[in-house]
């Protein structure tokens, strides 16, 4: 998801909230909880409105036990499904 | 604008502070204007009252003045009960994001306090070298007044302005769930 910085000198950043949190049939509310964060924050993250600190960043990649590239980047994501399916090419 | 609980779950909340996020979260008004065109309106028709009362004034309206600085009075006041989440409570309860916007309002509450103070008297001073006008204290109040009240409610206003769309009802708070 594209962010839309208000500030020009803000780099877009990316990232996968949505596709986890679906993935893992969890709420806004649950995950804003188990990272200590408001819910509306999470909504804003995943929109791509609000690009989260590095501490915010790690907690929810350790949230999601992934590496924190896997969650947030600073360019476009590809779809997990076409990553999965060239790492089982591979 | 309707921040919250979802810190106190996560830090040592005392039971004082819980009650007092409980009651502010439980203002039907504050969450109406959850919504940022009508936090915006509330912001735009505040403002046109700060610009009226000493319009009023130096035309010489004096009770429509009176009547316009005490709406602008109420309406910094409900200003700060739009923002009541995001303004009251110490940094701890906020997440980075709201404190982030909070300090970025104020910033803009600053320099706006910081410029139009000293543009309303600079103009006075214009005006009484370049045109001979003779201020009457009624003017003065008006213009003391109206920039007392700016400096009061600017902090609200410029959090009520920029803080996002609460959006609480736009999106599916759960996606992809079994059914």
């Amino acid at each position: 998801m594209g962010r839309r910085p208000r500030d020009p000198a803000e780099p877009e950043t990316y990232n996968r909230l949505t596709v986890l949190r679906a993935e893992r049939e969890l709420s806004r509310q649950d995950l804003a909880l188990a990272v200590g964060v408001h819910q509306q924050t999470v909504g804003y993250l995943e929109r791509g409105e609000y690009a989260p600190s590095l501490v915010l960043a790690l907690r929810i990649a350790r949230f999601f036990e992934l590496p924190v590239e896997a969650v947030f980047s600073l360019e476009p994501l590809p779809p997990l499904s076409v990553t999965v399916y060239r790492q089982e090419q591979t | 604008m309707k921040n919250s609980r979802a810190i106190l779950g996560a830090t040592t909340a005392t039971d004082g502070m819980r009650k007092k996020v409980a009651r502010l979260e439980r203002s039907r008004l504050a969450d109406w204007f959850d919504a940022q065109g009508r936090r915006r309106a509330l912001v735009g028709a505040w403002a046109a009252l700060l610009f009226a009362l000493p319009v009023s004034a130096f035309v010489g309206f004096h009770f429509a003045a009176a009547m316009t600085g005490l709406s602008a009075f109420l309406g910094a006041g409900l200003l700060r009960h739009v923002v009541r989440m995001a303004a009251d409570l110490p940094d701890a309860y906020l997440d980075e994001r709201q404190v982030a916007t909070r300090d970025r309002a104020y910033l803009y509450a600053y320099r706006t306090v910081a410029s139009t103070g000293p543009i309303a008297l600079f103009a006075i001073y214009l005006s009484m070298d370049l045109l001979d006008y003779v201020p009457s204290s009624t003017h003065l109040w008006a213009v003391g007044w109206s920039t007392l009240i700016m400096s009061v409610g600017a902090p609200s206003a410029a959090l009520a302005w920029i803080e996002p769309d609460g959006r609480s009802g736009s999106e599916p708070d759960r996606v992809g769930h079994r059914s």
